[in-house]
């Protein structure tokens, strides 16, 4: 069927399509400028978390310089303060400490466990006890002496430090833990043979 | 359908089309200039705290692995070494027992004639020769004190200003092959003056008095015996981790008094043994912002004091002279032989 184009015969766009348009527009537009926003945002959220980084770590660097006395008092301590520096007044910072605490010997070799039969068998083919009668137990007996030898000095020479820094306002929150070393103790070895 | 049938746009059409163009351009325009300053920014934002990250991690590097003897030795016993020379100067062993430890350790070894304690308690010719060379040899200069017990020349921290810092350390990496340079470096942090960009000049919240921080340091002759020059272009190379540095100062860890300190010679050994360093430093980034940061570094070594082993090895000497001629003497002998 021909149909003979004539101007006046066309009609513009209806107000539907205009309005469709228009949405399709304002989306596109939405989500360009949310981008651009999230870009500064993040921006602004890593340089945050420089500052928490940065001050989680002289705050470690500090403890492990002048570390606080170590008594029964410290362990399980937990205690939160503000920076003392006027530029740092929004960020506070918590510092736990804890003793170290290495599971018992039964928990780790539980394989081990020299009462159950299968473990005596596993035993007796072992380093240095072959053919040996019953050397299966001495040696478990040996093996948990020096164990809790090294676990007693361990425990009382390693505590373990945590240090969170947050920013009171923004809430975000950065962790540090590591290990320090209590030098009023010595390694002290009992193991008699 | 003719030409003349055609009709073309009329004027107000065309009009309202350009207008309506003009708006649209105007909106992608801006939505544009407004994409890129946000890049700008958040570049020049991000660039700013890469400079500050990159020049602190340049101190953690080289103050975690500053180095000196001391950190795991002691200053070699002069009168110790000394000692070592008059060889059969007593002949009891309960008077060289008062001597060191080797000496009396050596003739108790002898006199209980067992075979062992002799050689444990022998010195060497070449190593006497080679105490007494250091001995009379070695001499205080500006970079280094005095000898280590194992015959290292120990470093002699330098920090003459709150903010000039030179010091001894490992950090050195050879950047060419078969260079002739080891591990060893003098590393020196100071400011320096600078000449401003032409955009630091622009900006007035920029002002003109300020300073560099720069790392300089000297690796082809660790041994040099003169402190660093910047100066001194041929040896000393100097690299700028911080332009526009309004103030910078240095403070040291006194373990003693549990305190910081501006000056090294505040603290024990100060001058040998640095345990931690704090870091102040103020300056302007590229905006114009100014802006401060306090950073506490500290060695890789353990926070112990090495003891010097020879009171307690005098006293096993002592012990050899007196129960000369059994077991233990020679045991003694053996020990005292070792430790020296």
């Amino acid at each position: 069927m021909a149909r003979k184009i004539n101007i006046k015969n066309q009609s513009g766009f209806s107000l539907i399509e205009v309005m469709i348009a228009i949405t399709l527009f304002a989306f596109f537009v939405t989500a360009y400028l949310t981008s651009q926003g999230y870009n500064v945002q993040d921006s602004q959220l890593s340089e945050e978390q420089l500052m928490l980084q940065q001050l989680a770590e002289r705050k470690i660097n500090e403890i492990v310089l002048d570390p606080p006395k170590f008594t029964n008092a410290t362990q399980d301590m937990k205690e939160t303060k503000t920076f003392e520096e006027s530029d740092l007044k929004n960020y506070e910072y918590t510092l736990e400490m804890k003793r170290l605490t290495i599971p018992d010997f039964a928990q780790l070799f539980a394989q081990k466990d020299a009462t159950t039969e299968e473990a005596k068998d596993s035993y007796e083919g072992d380093y240095f006890t072959e053919g040996a009668q019953g050397g299966g137990q001495r040696n478990a007996a040996v093996e948990k002496m020096i164990f809790e030898e090294l676990r007693k000095n361990i425990e009382k020479i390693l505590w373990q430090v945590r240090i969170t820094i947050t920013n009171k306002e923004t809430k975000y929150s950065f962790t540090l833990s590591t290990f320090i070393t209590n030098y009023n103790e010595k390694v002290q070895l009992n193991v008699g043979f | 359908m003719s030409a003349s049938d055609q009709k073309g746009f009329t004027l107000l059409e065309i009009l309202i089309a350009i207008v309506l163009l003009a708006f649209i351009t105007f909106g992608v325009v801006s939505i544009t200039e407004n994409a890129v300053n946000t890049k700008d920014r958040t570049t020049e934002t991000n660039q700013n705290n890469l400079q500050i990250e990159t020049a602190m991690s340049r101190f953690e590097w080289d103050f975690s692995q500053i180095y000196s003897p001391l950190y795991f030795s002691t200053i070699m016993n002069f009168q110790n070494a000394n000692n070592l020379g008059n060889q059969g100067g007593d002949n009891s062993g309960q008077q060289s027992g008062a001597d060191s430890g080797v000496n009396s350790g050596q003739q108790s070894g002898q006199q209980s004639g067992a075979q062992q304690g002799a050689q444990g308690g022998a010195v060497s010719p070449y190593l006497q020769q080679y105490y007494e060379q250091l001995v009379t040899r070695f001499e205080r200069n500006e970079h280094f004190s005095s000898v280590s017990k194992e015959g290292m020349p120990i470093p002699r921290f330098y920090a003459p200003e709150k903010n000039i810092f030179e010091f001894f350390t490992t950090s050195n990496r050879r950047k060419v092959e078969n260079q002739k340079q080891s591990h060893f470096s003098w590393v020196r942090y100071q400011l320096a003056n600078q000449e401003q960009t032409k955009e630091e000049e622009e900006n007035p919240a920029i002002p003109k008095s300020l300073k560099s921080l720069v790392r300089y340091t000297s690796s082809d002759d660790p041994y040099n015996d003169k402190r660093i020059d910047p100066e001194d272009i041929e040896r000393v190379k100097g690299a700028v981790l911080l332009r526009n540095v309004e103030s910078l100062e240095f403070q040291y860890w006194n373990f003693q008094r549990r305190k910081w300190e501006t000056a090294l010679r505040n603290i024990p050994q100060g001058e040998n043994i640095v345990r931690g360093i704090k870091v102040m430093i103020t300056w302007y980034d590229s905006t114009g912002n100014k802006r401060s940061s306090a950073r506490i570094f500290r060695t890789h070594w353990p926070m112990v004091s090495p003891v010097d082993q020879a009171t307690t090895t005098i006293q096993s000497g002592a012990q050899a002279g007196v129960q000369a001629g059994d077991n233990s003497g020679a045991q003694a002998g053996l020990n005292g032989g070792f430790v020296q």
